[in-house]
Parts: structure tokens; C-alpha cells; sequence
């Protein structure tokens, strides 16, 4: 069996809104995973859901509260800042907004070149060329690093900050919804770049998306959040031909068509997400779910594997409890 | 027959810059029937909202008309009279938005919103528009629609905004709805329920609506009718059904190819090259041509409609 490149157990990030026991928002509660080498994991949640701080706490942009993350052996959650710094080196993350995540007021050579010279790597010539080499890997040309980020499109922007994630010969790259501030036919061009560098240097990714086809279409194996906590986890295939939690049957259900002569049959959830500041008793999703039993209301269940590689969180899958109701 | 209750012909909307037009929608025509729903589809910058915004005379600043001709119920409309927009936003035409967040009033309660609305165009009384407001959160599935008539928006989610959006534009019972990209700030979950709102909805009031978005999926979903815009232009207008068995321009394909589809597993998505051109460096040939795969020497003539098997197209693939 391959060992898995990173693996997180019991991550927490909870944040305090006010005083005492009840003023705590439960952004990741109790999440656990892991990614095997050259796997591409997606975490895929509506907005709200905790998958973006998930994505951030693993990399201690945001500080967990609790928990463990096992990258290669070493949980780097314990690691003093200094050394963790340097392992970021080892994961990079690339962010949702392209306009945002990049300095505007610097050239896009020395933007990927920034990292290189934050963790020492190189001298100035090998720098260059390794600058060079991950741009032409992202199909940028070297004209094009002579300028401003402001000269460029949405697209062409996602693609440096992939070469800036990349250019530190990272392990793992966790990428935050990097598509979804992008059109379609750029979308694919970037989902391309991706899904070459996975397959060329056998890297590892995150993704953090809502869209599900483009989850479907990108990742190996799927994690469904909802509200801080991982409901699903299974292989693509498996998860998408065989969904076991309501709450994945339903995400999939409220899928758009892809045809107009499609047929569909929608579970239509009705309500809204409930406040993670103050999420309801038992199963946090009770208060949508179609499949509602009364035990659901006060015991939580937990994510449990189900059949091989396809854990579920649901007490309709919980044998004990089935028979006690 | 069904009645044509608006019809758009060569709508021209820009900016001047140097003393010069420079048209953001370059000559868009379409009609609307009664009781029909016409998705416009296309990319950011391709002047879609852009389109939908004139129609309800609402231009931003520094943005004027260039030409073109509105009719609403065969009567032409006069397009620079804000007092003529005035009769007919929100009475015969309304809209609603892709940020139910920031087109909602913060410091005004929800039924104040709806109630000013309709007596802006009737003349009612305020406890009679209350009563009227509380019929439509009831009609757009609003719990406790009693309740939220005196609550205020941000007491409310995205999806419940937008329901109320929803409702304020239905109001006055108005011909035309405009929806400009009205889910895409919601999640899959509520989108789905908005979706099947605006459906039913529209069978119960024969309203003709408007939808425009990005999103493929969502045309598919509610429209039987589409175009497709590409850089200020109208490249393909065909059925739903159509469009998506046998897309004709080479824009429309690209499209449907990149985009990810569960049912449809595919090793790599198909890309369309290139980004789309300025609105003031835009070819004078086909606009589409620098990122077309069958792109040709004609192609550096604009080319004019033609119809192919019932769909309208813009390209001179289908030009004997």
C-alpha cells in the first residue's frame, strides 16, 4: 500500500466570538484525512462550509486550535514557526482571487522568484533559470515576466500564481476554488496546466472547489464538507454513482443539467445552512435532511468507513443505532 | 400564434473615447414571445449585462445609447427619457440581480421596499400595498411572511434575499422579467430552489423572462430559447435543445467543450486559445477570429447571419 504523502487527524479551528462556552463558531471541526502521493484530493462544501480555512489551517496560514498534520512523517502542526516556515518550501497554496494574491507594484519575474529567495535557495543565476523553467511550465513566455501583473487577465494571472507556488519544487500545492473567478474556456486552460504538472512531476494536490463538475472532473478521490465537518469521503467514481450521505445525494441532485433533454429527479433541500456559530444538536445536517430520524437530533454520527475506501458520516449507515431505533 | 411582447434590433450601447463610439453591445437584435424564457449566454466583458441593462434604462454613468430600436408591445419605447424609463420599470419591465446582498436597501425594512415600489406605479393605499407585500413573500416562499415584512436584509441568507428580490420585481405583475446572472452568488442547493421558483412562477403569471448568465447549466435547466454573446456581439441563436445537440459557431462548441461535465468523463477539457479582444482594439473582421480553430481568410470580412437549420449563426463556415 502507498503511504500517504499527508495526513491530517482531528483538525479544529475554532474561533471565539464572544465570551464563554457557547460563543465558539466551529469553522473545521474534528476533520481527518489523507492524500496519497501524486493523488489529487478535492474538499468540496457550499460557501460556509469551513473548506477554505481547512485548506488554510493545514498549512498554518490560519493556526489550528487542535490537531495534527503528518506531512512525510513529521507533524508539522507542533513545528516552531521558524522551522515551519521553511517547510513551506514543501507545500505551497494558490489562492481563488487573481487579482488579489499578487503584488501589484511587482514584475511577474521577481514575484516568482520571491519564494525562491525567501527560503535561500540558489544563487542568482540558477534562480533565473529555475524562474524561466516553471514559466514556460504554466505557458508563459519570458517577455511576459518583464511585466506587471496589472497587464494581465484573470487567466494569465492564475497561471503565475501557479509558477509562484511551484517554482520552490513543492510536494503539495493546496489550490482554493483557483478557478472559480475565471470564464469557462479559461477555466479548462488552467485545469490543463494543472492536471499536466500532476502527471509530469507526479504532484500532489488539494482542491478546494464548490463546483462539482469541475471536482468531478479534476480530482482522484473527494471529501464533502458541511459545516466544518468531512460528511463523504470516497473515490470520485464511487462517490458520484454511489453517494451515500443525503447531503451528497442532495449537492448532486441540485446540479444543474447538462442537456435541456435531460431528466432529473431533484431532492430539493429545503431551508438554508444553519449558523456555524450555532449548529444544531446531533447530526448538524438534520434540519435539512430528507431521510430525518429522531435519534439524528441528539447523537452525532461519525465519519465511519462504510465499504472499502468510501467513509460516510451518517447514523443511517450506523448499524447499532439502526437497531435501536 | 404567440405575441411578441419585446423585440431589440440593432442595439448599439458604448462609451465615446477621443470624440469616438466605441460600442461595448455592437448591434444585438433579438424578440421575446409572451410566456417564453430567453437565456443570453456568454463570458465576462461580452456585454451581456450590459444588454439587459439598457433594457431597463439604467445605463452607468458615461455609458450612452449609439443607436438601435426598442419595441415593447410593438410600440416603440423612446430610450432617452428617463421620464418614459420611469412608467416603465418595474411595471412592465423589472429586473432582478446577481448581488441579492448589495441591491436590497441596508437601513429600510423589507416590506417598506416593496411597498414603495408599488405605490410608485399605483395608486393605493399603504395599508392595501402591505397587504400586497405579504402575498408576495407568501407567493416566493418565504416562511413567516408576516414576520419579515418588518424585518430587515441582512436578517436574512443569500437565498432569502434573493426571494425577496424576486418578489419586489413581481409586484406589479409586470410583462417582462430580466434576471442578470440571478443565482450565480448562491450555492448549488438554493440555486436549484430559485431556479424552480422562477419556474413556477412564471406558469402561474404567463411572464416572459429574460435570464442572463455564464453558466451553461442554468440555460439548460429553465430557457427555451438562447443566444450566445461573443465580445459585444450576437454569434448563434438557436433553441435550447439546439444549441446543445448541434451548437453551429465555433464559439458555441468551444463553450460546450471546456466546460467539466459529469457525464461526460474526458481525460483533458477541451480550451478555447487566447483571451477575448478590448472593446476599442476589436477586429474589424469576425471577432472571434484570432482565437477560432477554423478561423480562414474570409474571416477578415465580418460575416452576416445565416440560418441553418432553424438556427441563426454568424460565421462564414455556413456561407456557400
Amino acid at each position: 500500500m502507498t503511504k500517504p504523502l499527508i495526513e491530517v487527524k482531528h483538525l479544529k479551528k475554532y474561533y471565539e466570538t464572544g465570551h464563554g462556552k457557547n460563543h465558539v463558531l466551529k469553522a473545521v471541526d474534528d476533520v481527518s484525512f489523507h492524500v496519497n502521493k501524486g493523488e489529487i484530493f478535492g474538499i468540496v462544501g457550499e460557501s460556509g462550509c469551513g473548506k477554505s480555512t481547512m485548506g488554510k489551517s493545514l498549512i498554518r496560514l490560519i493556526e489550528p486550535t487542535a490537531g495534527e498534520v503528518w506531512l512525510e512523517g513529521e507533524d508539522i502542526a507542533q513545528l516552531p514557526a521558524k522551522q515551519m516556515r521553511q517547510k513551506r518550501q514543501d507545500m505551497q497554496i494558490v489562492f481563488q482571487d487573481p487579482f488579489a494574491s499578487l503584488n501589484p507594484r511587482m514584475k511577474v519575474f521577481n514575484i516568482i522568484e520571491e519564494p525562491l529567495i525567501n527560503f535561500n535557495t540558489g544563487t542568482k543565476q540558477s534562480r533565473k533559470e529555475r524562474v524561466y523553467e516553471v514559466a514556460k511550465q504554466v505557458g508563459l513566455t519570458e517577455k511576459q515576466l518583464e511585466r506587471y501583473p496589472h497587464e494581465f487577465s484573470g487567466g494569465q494571472r492564475q497561471r503565475i500564481g501557479i509558477a509562484r507556488a511551484l517554482v520552490s519544487n513543492p510536494k503539495l500545492i493546496i489550490a482554493d476554488e483557483p478557478v472559480s473567478a475565471l470564464d469557462v474556456s479559461i477555466q479548462s486552460q488552467v485545469l490543463n496546466i494543472m492536471k499536466d504538472l500532476n502527471e509530469r512531476f507526479d504532484l500532489t494536490f488539494i482542491f478546494i472547489s464548490h463546483d462539482l463538475n469541475v471536482v468531478h472532473h479534476f480530482c482522484d478521490r473527494i471529501g464533502v464538507m458541511y459545516l466544518g465537518k468531512l460528511v463523504e469521503v470516497a473515490d470520485k467514481h464511487e462517490l458520484f454513482t454511489n453517494p451515500k450521505h443525503p447531503y451528497t445525494q442532495a449537492l448532486l441532485s441540485a446540479l444543474p443539467k447538462s442537456h435541456p433533454n435531460e431528466s432529473k429527479q431533484r431532492t430539493i433541500l429545503h431551508g438554508d445552512v444553519p449558523s456555524p456559530t450555532n449548529p444544531p444538536s446531533g447530526c448538524t445536517f438534520h434540519t435539512r435532511c430528507p431521510n430525518v430520524m429522531a435519534i439524528c437530533k441528539t447523537h452525532s454520527p461519525q465519519l465511519q468507513m462504510h465499504e472499502p475506501e468510501h467513509q460516510v458520516s451518517c447514523l443511517l449507515y450506523e448499524e447499532e443505532v439502526v437497531v435501536h431505533k | 400564434m404567440a405575441t411578441e411582447v419585446l423585440k431589440v434590433s440593432d442595439l448599439k450601447v458604448g462609451f465615446t473615447e477621443d470624440k469616438v463610439d466605441v460600442p461595448i453591445v455592437n448591434g444585438v437584435s433579438f424578440q421575446l414571445q409572451q410566456g417564453e424564457t430567453l437565456g443570453i449566454v456568454g463570458e465576462s466583458g461580452c456585454g451581456k449585462s450590459m444588454t439587459s441593462f439598457s433594457l431597463m434604462g439604467l445605463l452607468p454613468s458615461g455609458i450612452h445609447w449609439q443607436g438601435g430600436e426598442v419595441l415593447l408591445d410593438g410600440n416603440p419605447l423612446n430610450v432617452t427619457s428617463q421620464k418614459e424609463w420611469r412608467k416603465i420599470r418595474g411595471k412592465k419591465i423589472a429586473m432582478i440581480f446577481q448581488e441579492p446582498m448589495s441591491s436590497l436597501n441596508p437601513v429600510y425594512k423589507i416590506g417598506n421596499q416593496i411597498i414603495e415600489m408599488i405605490r410608485n406605479h399605483e395608486t393605493i393605499s399603504k395599508k392595501e400595498a402591505r397587504v400586497r407585500a405579504i402575498e408576495m413573500l407568501t407567493l416566493v416562499g418565504i416562511p413567516r411572511p408576516d414576520k419579515v415584512v418588518d424585518e430587515y436584509p441582512h436578517q436574512l441568507s443569500g437565498g432569502m434575499r434573493q426571494r425577496v428580490m424576486i418578489a419586489m420585481a413581481l409586484s406589479c405583475n409586470p410583462e417582462i422579467l430580466i434576471a442578470d446572472e440571478p443565482t450565480t452568488a448562491l450555492d448549488v442547493t438554493i440555486q436549484a430552489q430559485i431556479l424552480e421558483l422562477m419556474k413556477s412562477i412564471q406558469a402561474k403569471m404567463d411572464m416572459s423572462i429574460v435570464l442572463i448568465t455564464h453558466d451553461l447549466g442554468v440555460i439548460a435547466e429553465v430557457c427555451d430559447r438562447v443566444i450566445v454573446m461573443y465580445a459585444g456581439e450576437v454569434v448563434e441563436e438557436a433553441s435550447v435543445a439546439d444549441l446543445f445537440d448541434q451548437p453551429k459557431h465555433p464559439y458555441t462548441k468551444g463553450l460546450l467543450n471546456s466546460l467539466p461535465n459529469i457525464n461526460n468523463e474526458k481525460e483533458r477539457l477541451e480550451t478555447i486559445e487566447g483571451v477575448v479582444p478590448a472593446p476599442a482594439d476589436m477586429p474589424s473582421g469576425c471577432r472571434f477570429y484570432e482565437r477560432c480553430p477554423a478561423a480562414h481568410e474570409k474571416c477578415l470580412v465580418q460575416p452576416e447571419f445565416i440560418v441553418v437549420d432553424n438556427q441563426k449563426v454568424k460565421c462564414w463556415l455556413y456561407h456557400q
